[in-house]
């Protein structure tokens, strides 16, 4: 392999938003700045004219709840959570403009603006949406952005979403108590396919304590590994229940120590319920042909017969392809 | 630095492009902030309307977060993005089907635009219309001449195929503005794969991305070489 390819693309910090700004106005399209752009420039937002001169970053109490101009927010960069599901915040967004703003968003004070540290996902909503305002608590500023990354994460770790465990288990519940009719109904009322419905609940022939194993790692915790794992025990028994828990435990670890997707999974599955396999050996022997050392290879069991040597001239394998040839014509002949 | 990933026909690659240019940018790229270098702030702004950029990253484990931001902004989107760019050290904006007056206005503001393309004839033909269309708005953009670049990507794999190199000569021929890349992009199992767990390929076991990654880092370069960044 060549040398690691790794292009320095001589990344600068921008320097010509003007001229940028500026092509831009030339256009022939009317460019109107979003309410979103109002977020972002939170740097030139001037608090005291923000609510009638009411508000200044300063004055903020911590502890006190205030319904603060979006442009007086600002992004944490030390939130844990980056990504944001597009469709959650336009929910989020429909949500805020109908009902309003039940519960605050958390932010503190720095430099001359409210960084929002718990309540990203409405921040971002109301970016999409027509709220000019957010309901904030104002709260001490963390010591450090490693607290503040901490406590992000602790908050978004209590929100997580439900996994293909949580579903297998309360669908059998739901299903056995006939909350719902059938697997039929379940996937209708869902909105989810009857397939999506019978794999997820084909999870539960996993053993209690891996499931819980499973489900503690996001690795193993997606229906689509999951699944693969409970094909294991579609043949089980009482004369191969602990042989098949040992091996699916195995399994589970690997696939959580390596961070193995399904292919690699549903592979991992195959060979370890195939067991070890036999190698099939052949015998070798030396031979030689003028200064070159070869060797003759014979598998009996496939009926394999090789002849290798390697560094020979051309007119060396000429020589020894005539004699073959010749030895092979005798002895069809014989 | 604005960074436009923008075709006019859909199943391109533009989102996979456009997400692991944002990766490799936030991962291996560091920028000078005074005295100190940091690692570079990355945005990845998604106005197609298949919304496959912000879609890709919600496969991934919670666990661990992409290392750039996702937005969406499907309508009017140039205004934003200039603004982004003010607070990111790129902004990676994968740009989707839309009208001839939306490509232009982002072509206004483009510091680099890489237009992938596959070998099909609809996908070449569709460059072409692309590019005619951009023809007439250099002048519009800061510097007199969008900087924009051709990527020919997925090219079929079979080591024999010379259809990666026939559509490069096809477009060299054929363009009215816009430079070729030499370097194409095959179609490797693995993007796929990174795809359907929400990675980025510089995450895939490195025997399986070698390749790919290769391939793809190689495209880039070229392409910033093509529009240095002064």
């Amino acid at each position: 392999m060549s040398k690691k390819i790794r292009p320095n693309l001589g990344l600068s910090a921008n320097k010509d938003g003007n001229a940028m700004m500026k092509a831009l106005e030339d256009g022939a399209r009317a460019t109107t700045a979003p309410l979103a752009m109002n977020a972002m420039a939170s740097k030139e937002a001037t608090p005291e004219t923000s609510l009638g001169g009411a508000l200044s970053a300063a004055a903020l109490k911590v502890g006190e709840v205030y319904d603060m101009p979006l442009s007086m927010l600002a992004r944490s960069d030390n939130n844990a959570r980056v990504f944001y599901n597009p469709g959650e915040v336009e929910e989020m967004a429909e949500s805020l403009a109908s009902n309003g703003q039940e519960i605050p968003v958390v932010g503190y004070v720095k430099d001359g603006s409210v960084v929002v540290v718990d309540g990203q996902k409405r921040f971002n909503a109301c970016a999409l949406g027509k709220i000019p305002s957010l309901k904030v608590l104002i709260r001490a500023a963390p010591g450090s952005a490693a607290d503040e990354y901490e406590a992000s994460r602790r908050i978004n770790e209590d929100r997580s979403t439900q996994t293909a465990f949580d579903d297998a288990v309360r669908w059998q519940e739901l299903l056995e108590r006939g909350a719902y009719a059938s697997q039929d109904d379940l996937a209708a009322r869902l909105k989810k396919s009857k397939a999506s419905i019978s794999k997820t609940l084909g999870l539960n022939r996993i053993p209690g304590p891996l499931r819980r194993m499973m489900a503690d790692h996001p690795q193993t915790s997606t229906l689509a590994v999951a699944y693969e794992i409970s094909a294991i025990f579609s043949n089980l028994d009482d004369s191969n229940a602990e042989q098949l828990e040992a091996i699916a435990e195995e399994i589970i670890k690997t696939v959580i120590k390596k961070g193995l997707g399904r292919e690699q999974t549903i592979e991992l599955v195959r060979s370890k319920m195939q067991g070890p396999k036999t190698r099939v050996r052949g015998d070798s022997v030396q031979v030689k042909f003028g200064n070159h050392k070869g060797a003759i290879k014979v598998v009996a069991s496939r009926g394999e017969f090789t002849m290798n040597f390697r560094g020979l001239s051309e007119d060396e394998i000429e020589d020894l392809k005539r004699r073959v040839e010749s030895v092979l014509a005798g002895q069809l002949t014989m | 630095m604005i960074i436009i990933i923008g075709a006019e026909k859909g199943g391109v690659g533009k989102s996979q492009v456009a997400f692991n240019l944002a990766a490799y940018i936030a991962t291996q790229q560091k920028v000078s902030d005074g005295k100190k270098k940091r690692p570079a702030r990355v945005m990845l702004v998604d106005t197609d309307t298949q919304r496959t950029s912000s879609k890709w990253g919600a496969l991934r484990d919670a666990n661990s977060p992409l290392p750039f931001r996702v937005m969406e902004k499907i309508a009017n989107p140039a205004p934003e993005i200039v603004q982004l760019a003010e607070d990111y050290d790129a902004v990676v904006v994968d740009v989707g089907a839309r009208d001839y007056a939306g490509l232009a206005d982002l072509a206004r503001i483009a510091d680099l635009w890489i237009a992938p393309t596959r070998v099909g004839q609809g996908d070449l033909m569709s460059s072409l219309e692309m590019a005619t269309a951009l023809n007439t708005v250099h002048s519009k953009h800061k510097r007199g001449h969008i900087p924009l670049c051709f990527l020919v990507n997925a090219v079929p794999g079979a080591w024999n195929s010379t259809e990666g190199q026939d559509a490069i000569e096809a477009l060299e021929g054929a363009l009215p503005t816009g430079k070729v890349l030499k370097s194409t992009i095959r179609d490797r199992r693995v993007w796929r794969d990174a795809h359907k767990l929400g990675r980025h390929i510089f995450e895939m076991p490195p025997a399986t991305r070698e390749k790919a990654e290769d391939e793809f880092l190689t495209a880039i370069a070229e392409a910033f070489e093509a529009y240095p960044q002064s």
